[in-house]
C-alpha cells in the first residue's frame, strides 16, 4: 500500500541519503519523492511516497524521528484535515506546506 | 565547560584550526585518544604535541582504536574518542562505529580527510567515509568550511551522549586543519534536558505493575547507560519483583542479589528464561527485545503484557508489542514512577521461580581432566572478585561462560560486544577502560581466535604500561562455530580448528608479561601471578578443553521450548 511521509528537515548535504538508507535497509523503493527549501541554511520539508504496510510505515517514521536532520515527522492525518486531502500532487504545492505551517503556529 | 563570553571586539590573533581543534578536545574533557597517524592528520597531530592534557596511544590498527574508544566510554559514560587518517585509516574504523551504534555507545571519531580541491576527485587516501559510516552513526559530518570547525565538534560530543547515546564522526579535510582562523568564543553548555514519560501513561503502567500476579523485570543496558541502576534497584525492592539482566545490562542489578536471575535468552540461565516465558507482565527497561532474548518472537512470553520504557521511541514495539509504552529518560521515568507503584502478591510466583533456580542452577564438574573454561571463568572471578575488577570479554564461547559464571554487582563493569559480536573487540576495550580508570583492576577474558583478530594491541598497552590482565580461553579453535556445526551440521567441522601459535611467546615478544596454564590445579597460581604484574600487562594462556560447549541453549530462531539445558553427551555418558 502506498504511504506518504512528511518530514521537516536540514537540508544539508547527505540528509537525503540518511532518509532513503531507512528505506533502503527495508528493501522499499521510493515511489515519489520531493524537496523543497523553505528557509535559508538548508531547512525544507520533503516528501516521500513509497509502498509499505502499516507497520513498517509506523517503525519507519520513528526511526525517520531519531535522524538528527529530521526535525519533524508530519502525521498525514493531519495535513488531510487540513488540506482536505493529502495526495502529493496536491502537497507539492507551496502554498499547502505553508498553510498547514500555520495552522500549526496558531497563526 | 566555563560559560564565560568574549565582550571585547578587537580582532583576535587567527591560530592553525588544528591547534584550535585540539584545545576544544582537551575543553571537552577528552584524556585519551585511541589513534594511528597518516598523512592528512597530520596538522591534527602536531596540534596534539603541542597540547598537554590529551595523552594520544598509538593503536597498531585502527579498529582497535575504535573499540578501545568504547572501552572508555562504556567504564565512564563520557565520550571515547579515536582518530583516523584519510581513506583506510578511516574505513578501518567501521567495524568499532557499527559495534558502537549496535551497542548505543557514545564514542565521537575523528578522521581526517584528503585537502578539499582533492575531495571527490579520487585522491590518494580518499575515501567517502560520510556516505560509508552513515547508516551505523548516529550522525556525521563533513567539515568544509575551517570556521565550523569547532561548532562541529562541540555538536558531535553532545549528540554522542544525549539521547540514546551511540557513535559520531567528525571528517576533516587536511587543508581545513591547515587553516586559520579565530578562535571561537566559548559557548554555553547546549541544554541536555531529560524526557519524561507521560504522566497517564505511568499511572497506567503502575497499576499494571501493581496488579500482576507473575512479574518480570527485564533490565537493558539503556538502564546503564540512563545511570539508572539505582532506580532499578529501588522498584526491585519496592516490589520485590524478580530481575533479569540482558548481557548489556549486567551489573544493571547485583547479581549476588537474591532477586537476580542472572542474564536471560539464548545462553541465560533456565530460571530467567523460564520466567519470561510464564509472566504475566514483562516490565522492559532499556531493552530492545532483540532476537538472542526471544528467540521465535510468535511464542515468546505468550502470557505476558509488556511495560516497555525506553529513551528511544524507535524501540518502542519493533519487536514485540508494547502495552504500556514509556518514552523518555530511565531515570527520569524510574523516578516518577516509583511512588507510584504498589508491591504486587508475588508470594507464589516467588516459589515457583525458587523452585526453577534450584533445579537448574548454572553448573560444570571440574575433574580430573583437561581444564574446563567454565571453571577458569569462575576460579579468575574468585581470585580477583575483591578488588572490584572491570571484566571486558570479546565474543564466543567464553563470552557466554562469563556472562553466566562472572557475577557483576556495579554498573560499568562487565564491558562487552553485545549488539553486533565483534571479535577482537575484548583486548582494546580493556585498554580503553583501563586508560578511563587507572586505579581499578582491568581483565580481558578472551579467546584464542578473538585475541589473533586485534592482539597487536598489546604493544599499545606495553608502551602505555596498563597492567591489564588478558586470559585466554585456549580451545585451539573458533568455539562457538563448532558448537553449532556439532549441534546444526551434523559435526562437519570445518574451518573451525585453530593451529594457534605460543601465545606465552606472542605475549612476551609484544611486552606483555605471559603465563600459562594447562592443569586445573595450575589454574589459581598462575591468576596470582598475573595479578602481580604491575608494570605491564599479563596475559595468562589457560588451555582448555577443546569439545567443552555452552549450555543452557537454545537454537537460534526457536523458542524456549527447544532449549537444551545440559549437555546431551554427559547425559549418555559420552563426556565425563
Amino acid at each position: 500500500m502506498e504511504y506518504t511521509f512528511w518530514l521537516k528537515v536540514n537540508g544539508t548535504p547527505g540528509f537525503l541519503s540518511r532518509v532513503e538508507a531507512l528505506f533502503r535497509r527495508q528493501g522499499i523503493s521510493l515511489r515519489r519523492c520531493f524537496f523543497e527549501e523553505t528557509a535559508e541554511g538548508g531547512a525544507g520539508r520533503l516528501l516521500i511516497v513509497a509502498d509499505s504496510d502499516e507497520a513498517l510505515c509506523a517503525l519507519l517514521k520513528r526511526q525517520l524521528r531519531r535522524l538528527h536532520d529530521v526535525y519533524e515527522v508530519l502525521d498525514a492525518e493531519h495535513v488531510r484535515a487540513i488540506h482536505g486531502s493529502h495526495e502529493p500532487q496536491q502537497a507539492l504545492n507551496k502554498g499547502d506546506f505553508d498553510g498547514y505551517d500555520l495552522v500549526r503556529q496558531g497563526r | 565547560m566555563s560559560t564565560a563570553l568574549r565582550t571585547d571586539a578587537r580582532p583576535r590573533e587567527r591560530v592553525r584550526a588544528a591547534n584550535l581543534l585540539a584545545e576544544e578536545l582537551a575543553r571537552q574533557g577528552v584524556t585519551h585518544i585511541f589513534g594511528h597517524p597518516g598523512g592528512a592528520a597530520l596538522p591534527l597531530y602536531d596540534a596534539l604535541f603541542q597540547t598537554p592534557g590529551v595523552a594520544h596511544l598509538l593503536m597498531r590498527h585502527e579498529q582497535s582504536g575504535s573499540h578501545a574508544a568504547q572501552g572508555f566510554a562504556r567504564a565512564t559514560g563520557r565520550a571515547g574518542v579515536c582518530l583516523a587518517t584519510s581513506g583506510p585509516g578511516a574505513t578501518n574504523l567501521v567495524t568499532g562505529l557499527t559495534d558502537a551504534y549496535m551497542d548505543s555507545t557514545p564514542i565521537v571519531a575523528l578522521t581526517a580527510q584528503v585537502t578539499r580541491p582533492l575531495i571527490g576527485r579520487d585522491g590518494f587516501q580518499e575515501a567517502d567515509i560520510l556516505g560509508i559510516t552513515q547508516p551505523v552513526t548516529k550522525h556525521n559530518w563533513l567539515v568544509l568550511e575551517p570556521e565550523d570547525l569547532i561548532p562541529t565538534i562541540r555538536e558531535a560530543f553532545h549528540l554522542a551522549v544525549s539521547g540514546r547515546p551511540g557513535p559520531v564522526l567528525v571528517d576533516v579535510p587536511r587543508d581545513v586543519l591547515q587553516a586559520q582562523i579565530e578562535p571561537e568564543e566559548e559557548a554555553a553548555e547546549p541544554s541536555s534536558r531529560k524526557r519524561r514519560a507521560d504522566p497517564t501513561a505511568l499511572r497506567r503502567a503502575a497499576l499494571a505493575i501493581t496488579n500482576a500476579r507473575r512479574p518480570v523485570l527485564y533490565v537493558g543496558g539503556g538502564v546503564i547507560s540512563a545511570g539508572a541502576s539505582e532506580e532499578v534497584r529501588r522498584l526491585a525492592k519496592k516490589t520485590r519483583i524478580p530481575v533479569t539482566t540482558t548481557l548489556m545490562a549486567k551489573g544493571a542489578f547485583p547479581e549476588s542479589d537474591p532477586q537476580s536471575l542472572g542474564m536471560l535468552g539464548m545462553h541465560g540461565t533456565v530460571y530467567a528464561n523460564y520466567a519470561m516465558n510464564e509472566s504475566d507482565l514483562i516490565i522492559a527497561l532499556g531493552a530492545r527485545f532483540d532476537d538472542r532474548i526471544t528467540g521465535k518472537l510468535a511464542t515468546f512470553a505468550p502470557h505476558a503484557k509488556v511495560i516497555h520504557l525506553d529513551v528511544d521511541e524507535a524501540e518502542i514495539g519493533k519487536n514485540r508489542k508494547a502495552d504500556f509504552p514509556l518514552v523518555g529518560d530511565a531515570k527520569t521515568v524510574l523516578h516518577q514512577l516509583l511512588p507510584l507503584v504498589g508491591a504486587p502478591d508475588t508470594g507464589v510466583w516467588w516459589r515457583r521461580v525458587e523452585e526453577w533456580k534450584a533445579k537448574h542452577p548454572l553448573r560444570y564438574e571440574q575433574g580430573d581432566g583437561p581444564i574446563l573454561p567454565q571453571f577458569a571463568i569462575d576460579r579468575l572471578w574468585h581470585v580477583t572478585n575483591s578488588r572490584r575488577p572491570i571484566l571486558t570479554t570479546d565474543v564466543g564461547q567464553h563470552q557466554m561462560w562469563a556472562a553466566q559464571f562472572w557475577k557483576c554487582d556495579e554498573p560499568r563493569s562487565f564491558i562487552t560486544s553485545g549488539g553486533l559480536g565483534t571479535m577482537g573487540y575484548g583486548l582494546p576495550a580493556a585498554i580503553g577502560a583501563q586508560c578511563a580508570l587507572p586505579d581499578r583492576l582491568v581483565v580481558n577474558i578472551n579467546g584464542d581466535g578473538s585475541f589473533q583478530m586485534t592482539m597487536q594491541a598489546l604493544v599499545t598497552a606495553a608502551e602505555a604500561r596498563l597492567p591489564i590482565k588478558v586470559v585466554i580461553i585456549d580451545n585451539q579453535g573458533l568455539g562457538m562455530v563448532r558448537q553449532w556445526q556439532e549441534l546444526f551440521y551434523d559435526k562437519r567441522f570445518f574451518s573451525t580448528e585453530l593451529r594457534n601459535p605460543d601465545f606465552a611467546k606472542v605475549a612476551e615478544s609484544l611486552g606483555a608479561a605471559a603465563f600459562t596454564a594447562r592443569r586445573p590445579e595450575e589454574v589459581d597460581a598462575v591468576f596470582q601471578k598475573a595479578l602481580a604484574v604491575e608494570d605491564r600487562p599479563a596475559v595468562v594462556n589457560v588451555i582448555c578443553d577443546p569439545e567443552e560447549n555452552c549450555y543452557p541453549m537454545w537454537p537460534a530462531g526457536q523458542s524456549i521450548d527447544a532449549m537444551v539445558i545440559e549437555d546431551p553427551r554427559r547425559a549418555r555418558g559420552e563426556k565425563s
